[in-house]
């Protein structure tokens, strides 16, 4: 028989449940799916342990990390994450690509690889929370409601990926 | 593209179709009103108070703020600039000329929803052009523009740009700053209106 | 009716337990779409996979038809969701940032995540990488971001109205775009894949 770890969900299906889930997301608690959300909560709590008076006289921080208020890992964002892990291991179990493996264009090295996800990671950091979220929770999620802020952050997001695709080309083909 | 392809689009596609046809406006005088309001969109219907609070400061010419609460509530406390049509003389000639027109902006107000609600209500199925509901009335107009309070919860950008704004407000109206000392002008504080309690959904993925 | 958990129609721990059972369904929708594959998600930006662009449109799609279906039967109120507030400068900016990062990582966090867990290395740097940058950012937020991170706020606005026309009809006409963008790309894809082929993903990617 085949292997499966090549298989792959017909595309609209996938998207068509995470619609659904979207959908739920709304009707359930009010507000659309998110990634970088939680995130920002784990660097928060993080914050707040390390030094609990830096946490609470930063701006960003502040609102957070008060007295009494509850923990910022006890969130809708962190279970709704946790959920995606989970998902993401049966999905991936079910398939049979559950193990440790870099994913790269063959023309490049590990190491160029790692270097490249960091930086690319650093820059969703600092991109996510200037924009007040990232593709699921800003874009996608925007789109959901009609918010305009989607609409700017789809535009901008694919428009920035393809003005630098040419230059990091060697990093795909 | 395979059938599964094909069919997941159509069925998409006719969710958007579907989606077009069921916008259409609802014929306004065969359903009751609670119907009514819950079916037209809020956006068309709603104000908020920080939205009157900049027209007021800005002495916005096109908008005309009508008080439908009693003359004694009238003379007692009302918003700057604003005229008093009692809910019962809505319909009355004199006074229907200025709510039935297209040329003003007229935004009802009460001291919760229901009375400014109604009048809404009514004048919608009058036909009549331009008119808005300030949200909350005037116990919201109290809790968010005299008495704004400092916002704590997560979605700190928005609400610290938000309470700027109204501490500003607060002043320009004389309400006392930021903080809970009483207000200068002899604000009502009629009793809450009633319906469920809205917590709006923070979070997201900020 | 919905949203239930703003109108305190669930209690707390309820809310959590279906945001895991959500999440677990968007999990599963990304990992089974391919969204751990870096290199299928950035083909959507060389034209030899466009994995992406068909999953999340489809989703935007269908979720928007959903949600305002539901909104014109009654079923939900969007105006009582957590409905995002429009700052168009730094979400400009942050967008074009998210892109390049989108080219340079190949991820973006929430595919990330499931990578990490999954047993994707580079993903799992990459969450590394997500969580310094925020850490920069926040750290560094009184200093450098905050008058940035404010600027440009429009408020709550929904392009349909910012456009001048119905929910319903927008989402009509974006679906249609899609749909037209999928046939579009998927003969790209072909194209792209037979004149000058990319290594299979399945043999390199993984």
């Amino acid at each position: 028989m085949e292997n499966k770890r090549n298989k792959y969900m017909n595309p609209y299906l996938a998207g068509f449940l995470i619609g659904l889930m979207m959908i739920f997301a709304y009707y359930y608690a009010g507000e659309g799916l998110g990634g970088s959300g939680a995130f920002k909560k784990v660097v928060i709590s993080g914050v707040d342990a390390v030094n609990h008076d830096y946490a609470k006289n930063a701006t960003y921080f502040a609102s957070s990390v008060q007295e009494g208020s509850s923990s910022p890992l006890n969130s809708w964002l962190i279970f709704e994450v946790l959920g995606v892990i989970v998902g993401a291991i049966i999905s991936a179990a079910y398939f049979g690509r559950l193990t440790f493996k870099i994913g790269k264009s063959p023309n490049i090295t590990n190491k160029t690889r790692i270097i490249a996800a960091i930086a690319g990671g650093l820059l969703w950091g600092v991109g996510s929370q200037l924009g007040r979220g990232c593709t699921s929770g800003l874009i996608m999620s925007g789109m959901a409601v009609n918010a305009f802020s989607g609409y700017v952050g789809l535009a901008a997001v694919f428009g920035g990926g393809y003005l630098f695709a040419y230059f990091f080309r060697k990093l795909w083909i | 593209m395979k059938g599964l392809d094909k069919f997941i689009i159509l069925i998409v596609l006719v969710g958007g179709i579907w989606l077009v046809l069921s916008s259409g406006k609802p014929n306004l005088h065969q359903i009751t009103p609670e119907k009514m309001l819950s079916c037209i969109n809020k956006q068309e219907r709603c104000v908020s108070t920080d939205e009157v609070a900049k027209f007021i400061m800005g002495k916005d010419p096109s908008v005309i703020l009508v008080d439908v609460r009693t003359e004694e509530e009238y003379k007692k406390f009302s918003l700057p600039g604003s005229i008093n049509i009692p809910f019962d003389s809505v319909l009355n000639e004199n006074f229907s000329s200025y709510v039935n027109q297209d040329i003003y902006k007229i935004i009802f107000y009460s001291n919760g929803n229901t009375l400014a609600d109604k009048t809404w209500l009514v004048c919608r199925g009058l036909d009549y052009k331009n008119i808005y509901v300030m949200t909350g009335g005037l116990n919201e107009w109290v809790k968010t523009i005299l008495r704004p309070v400092k916002p704590s919860d997560t979605e700190s950008s928005d609400a610290f740009a938000m309470y700027e704004f109204r501490k500003g407000a607060s002043k320009y109206f004389g309400g006392g700053g930021s903080d809970g000392t009483s207000s200068s002008v002899g604000a009502p504080a009629p009793s809450a209106p009633k319906g469920n309690k809205k917590k709006k959904a923070g979070g997201g993925c900020e | 009716m919905g949203p239930l958990f703003p109108q305190e129609l669930i209690s707390e721990p309820v809310n959590l337990l279906i945001a895991f059972v959500i999440g677990t369904g968007f999990g599963i929708g990304l990992e089974a779409g391919g969204f751990t594959n870096t290199r299928k998600l950035a083909g959507v930006f060389y034209g030899y996979d466009f994995v992406v662009l068909k999953v999340f449109f489809t989703a935007a799609m269908t979720s928007a038809i959903g949600l305002f279906l539901m909104n014109n039967y009654g079923l939900i109120d969007i105006q009582l969701t957590f409905y995002p507030s429009t700052f168009w400068i730094p979400t400009l900016i942050a967008g074009l940032v998210m892109g390049l990062g989108f080219i340079v990582g190949g991820f973006c966090p929430g595919t990330s995540v499931c990578a990490a867990f999954t047993g994707k290395i580079d993903g799992m740097f990459f969450v590394g990488g997500v969580i310094l940058g925020i850490l920069g950012y926040s750290l560094s937020y009184d200093k450098i971001f905050k008058s940035l991170h404010l600027s440009g706020g429009m408020g709550k606005v929904n392009i349909a109205d910012f456009l001048g026309i119905s929910n319903g009809l927008f989402i009509f006409i974006v679906t249609v775009v899609a749909v037209v963008a999928f046939v579009i790309v998927t003969k790209i894809q072909k194209k792209v894949n037979s004149k000058d082929p990319v290594p299979a993903i399945e043999e390199l990617g993984l």
